[in-house]
Order: C-alpha cells, then structure tokens, then sequence
C-alpha cells in the first residue's frame, strides 16, 4: 500500500503573484499569521516561495549575503536605524525578484516519507506541484503531515484492536 | 638530451602511441582542444585539463610513470599548504580587522580609503595567494563602501590591479610565480629581491592613477562616516588564540621559505608542514571526533580546482616530451 504525500495536502492555500509587491506580501503575513508563501503565476505554474526568510535576508548587506561573504557583523556598531528602514527600501520591490527561485517541491505521487525528509532537511512548507504542468497544487505544512501521520495511526490502532476482537 | 628524454630511457618501456599516430601531432591536438576549452570557459578547467591528462596517457603518449614525472607536487603542496593556513587563520577575523583598523585610520576619507585597500590588498596578495586575498578582501570593501554610501566597482578595480601586481612581489603571491620557482629553482629570496621593488614601485602608479582619475571624485557625507568610525574592530576578531597561532605558524613559513631553500627544502614542503603543523595547534586538547570534524574542515578550505594544475602539469609534460616545445626552440 502506498502513502503518497498528497494525503497531507493542504489546498486551501494564499498565493501571490511575483508582480506583487514585498510590502503586499507582508501585509497578508500579518493578516493570516503566516511566515511563507507560494508564488504562483498567472496561469497558476509554481514559481517560486516567498517568506520572512527571504525579507530578512535581504534587509542584511549585500557584503553578509553573498557567498563567501562576511561572517560576522558584531564589528558593525548601531546599525539597527539602518536596518530598520531598509524596510520601507524593500516594501516596493517585487516579490519574484527576492524570492526563493529554487524551492524544494514535491508533486502528488511523491511519498510520505520524501515530504517527511524534505521538509526535515530544507523547512517547511513542502509545496506540492502538478508533475506534468507544473501547476501549483497546494502545500505540506508541518502542521498538515503531523495530523495527516496522527490520523494514520489512530487508522492502525484502531485495525489492531479490531484484529485482536 | 633533456631531463624529459632521460626519464623516458630509463624506463624499461617507453610509451607507444595507438594505432602507431605521430606523438606529437596527437599531443598537439590534445593540448589544443584543452586551451580551447579553457580559453573559451566551455568546460571547468580542472575537468578540462584532467581529460587531457587521461587522454595523453590511455593514448599512449606518454605512461603512467612520465604522467607522475611530469606532475611538479611542489606547486600543488605549496599551493593547497597555504590554502589550509589561511582557510584556518581568516576564521580568527584577523583580515576584517586590518581592513576595518586601516579603514578607521583614515577616518573613513574615500580617496585614503581607495589608495589603503589597495596596498593591502597588495601586501596580503604578496604574503597569500592572490585570489584568496581578493575573495578574502572584496566583502568587506562592499560593507565599507555600502556603509559610505560610495560605489563599490572603482575599489573592486583598483584591488583587482592591486592583487596581480602584490602576487607578482613574491615566490608564493600567484601560481605562475611558483611555478617559475619551481622549474627555475628560485627562491623565496630571489623574488623578493628582484620582483617586490618593481611591484612597490608600480603600485605607487596604481594609486597615483587611481585617485587621480577617479580617487578624488569620491565623495561621502559626514553622517555615513561617523557610522563607520564607530565600528568596533577587536570585535572582528573572532578567535585571538587562533590568530595568535596562526601568525606564529605564518611566521615559522616564511622563515622557512627563506633558510629552506639553501638547505634542499623545497617551499612545498615547508607550506604542507605550516599546515600541519597549525592544524596540530588548532586540534590540540580537542576529542577525537571533534579533531576529525576541524581537520576534515581545514581541508574543505582548500580549493580542488588546483587539480587543474595537475592535469595541465601532465598535458604539458607530455607536449614536451613529444618534442613539440623543442622544435619551437629550434625555430
């Protein structure tokens, strides 16, 4: 029996388009208290993710986020004025300029166990995607696979019991 | 007879080209398809010059022992040993601190600032490897140039010129240094001697051009300087144990450079054992596993692109055996 992750597939998902702005998305962070956020385009293709990860990053300096950059900034007294209205700087910017190009997708015949190792070694969420088209389809949150992997169990206990009777 | 040809009679059987093809011309074209690719950036040239190497020697250009002959480990020791003491040593912070200190120095002037990041770009290409120094410089130019609101591309280019010429200033500052040393027989000495005073001399002509084309055109405000004055440079400084032993360990190479010579050590030698002997010093007191995870970083610093060298040493090699360089010597 197979156990593709689609099962702890979350459909009812926000998405932004790369056209929108880091200030919008920002603004549906806040509303819906969430920290990330497919990038869909207008023909619903997945394109990227974007989330406070990828504000933060790039309120730091570009000396800090480029390979082989600076590896501490503790030298760097006061800053936080600065830093702080970086903010209002990147609030125009478009999303599909700083967001996460090459995030960790999965499609819907991708197991259980894959989604488990991707989102334990790249974070959450795991953005689920049409495997042909590569429509966006929906998303794998931490919350989501818990509760998938708790109703499997409730599931296996249950046939046990049963079994037992 | 050449040092080349005389290895090649001392070997039992010498080398034999397939299906009986002209040596030389075979060689030629393996050199040529490898330069193309190189000069061109189609291909990584490490992967490039090993598929050379692996052709001269399955087409039997040249065997396996002339392949191994013709390989000079003292550039690729001294090359990988310098790599593993500066890759520990940057950890400490100590290049951020120079360039904050030099920076604060100069109370954050543009064109001061332009003209002392060059000489130190310079000094550390003539101390390091030159493009370690300049992977090694370039982010904190950008923080420091971000920070006076200054464009960071006339510094970028001024270290750039910098870099080449302080590399050039000695036997370690830049691989065709080391391999001119290496075949040559120059010593550390010898560099310093002769090339270094040329290289000071024209990097007072690179400031001079620079700031007078572009140095004094630069300009900051007050606000964005006095940000930069209050930067804390000893708090760069990450690891002072580790700066204070690789210094010693730096120290211990350079005078090795300079005695090893006259007393057979090759500087290949003396960089491998610098690093050893720092990696010693730094995994000293530490639990087995955790020595492992230091060393096993350490060699992480060293760039395996230098296998480039390895392939190129045995491409060449075998053109030289050939006798293709030869006969451009007669002509």
């Amino acid at each position: 029996m197979s156990y593709p992750c689609m099962r702890a597939m979350v459909t009812n998902v926000t998405t932004i388009r790369p056209d929108q702005t880091v200030g919008e998305a920002l603004a549906i962070f806040k509303d819906r208290s969430i920290r990330n956020v497919p990038v869909v385009d207008k023909d619903g293709k997945f394109v990227g993710l974007f989330g406070l990860q990828q504000v933060l990053f790039n309120l730091l300096p570009k000396a800090a986020t480029i390979e082989d950059g600076v590896e501490n900034l503790s030298f760097v007294i006061g800053a936080a004025p600065g830093i702080a209205k970086r903010l209002r700087k990147i609030e125009p910017v478009m999303v599909g300029d700083i967001m996460n190009k090459e995030p960790h997708f999965a499609d819907c015949e991708t197991s259980t166990i894959e989604a488990l190792r991707l989102m334990a070694k790249h974070g959450s969420p795991v953005v689920i995607t049409d495997s042909k088209t590569g429509n966006f389809k929906g998303i794998i949150s931490r919350k989501s696979l818990l509760d998938n992997l708790y109703s499997l169990l409730e599931e296996i206990e249950k046939e046990a019991e049963n079994s037992k009777e | 007879m050449s040092g080349h040809e005389g290895a090649g009679q001392a070997l039992t059987h010498g080398p034999e080209v397939v299906f009986g093809w002209d040596g030389m011309i075979v060689s030629s074209v393996i050199l040529f398809i490898v330069y193309a690719f190189i000069i061109t950036d189609r291909l990584n040239p490490a992967v490039i010059s090993l598929l050379g190497a692996g052709a001269m020697i399955i087409l039997g250009v040249i065997n396996q022992e002339l392949a191994v002959q013709g390989i000079d480990f003292n550039t690729i020791f001294l090359l990988i040993g310098m790599m593993i003491i500066v890759g520990i040593m940057k950890d400490s912070g100590v290049f951020q601190y120079v360039a904050i200190m030099a920076a604060k120095s100069v109370r954050g002037n543009p064109r001061a600032l332009l003209a002392i990041l060059s000489i130190i770009t310079a000094i550390f290409s003539a101390l390091l490897d030159n493009v370690t120094t300049v992977m090694l410089i370039v982010p904190i130019t950008l923080l420091l140039t971000e920070q006076l609101k200054l464009n960071p591309y006339i510094f970028l280019a001024s270290q750039i010129f910098a870099s080449n010429i302080g590399g050039t200033a000695t036997l370690i500052g830049d691989p065709p240094n080391i391999l001119i040393g290496s075949a040559v027989g120059f010593s550390f000495v010898d560099f310093l001697e002769n090339t270094a005073p040329i290289a000071a001399i024209l990097m007072v002509f690179l400031v001079v051009f620079f700031d007078l084309i572009w140095g004094r055109k630069l300009k900051t405000s007050l606000k964005a300087i006095a940000h930069l004055l209050r930067y804390k440079p000893e708090e760069a400084l990450t690891d002072k144990p580790l700066l204070v032993k690789s210094l010693m360990v730096l120290a211990l190479v350079f005078f090795g450079f300079v005695v090893g010579h006259g007393q057979g050590i090759e500087p290949g030698t003396t960089a491998l054992t610098g690093a050893a002997l720092l990696m010693m010093l730094n995994i000293y007191k530490m639990k087995p596993e955790k020595q492992t995870k230091s060393v096993h970083t350490a060699f992480g610093e060293v760039e395996w692109d230098t296998i480039f060298f390895i392939g190129l040493f045995i491409v060449v090699y075998a053109v030289e055996y050939t006798g293709l360089l030869s006969l451009f010597r007669a002509c």
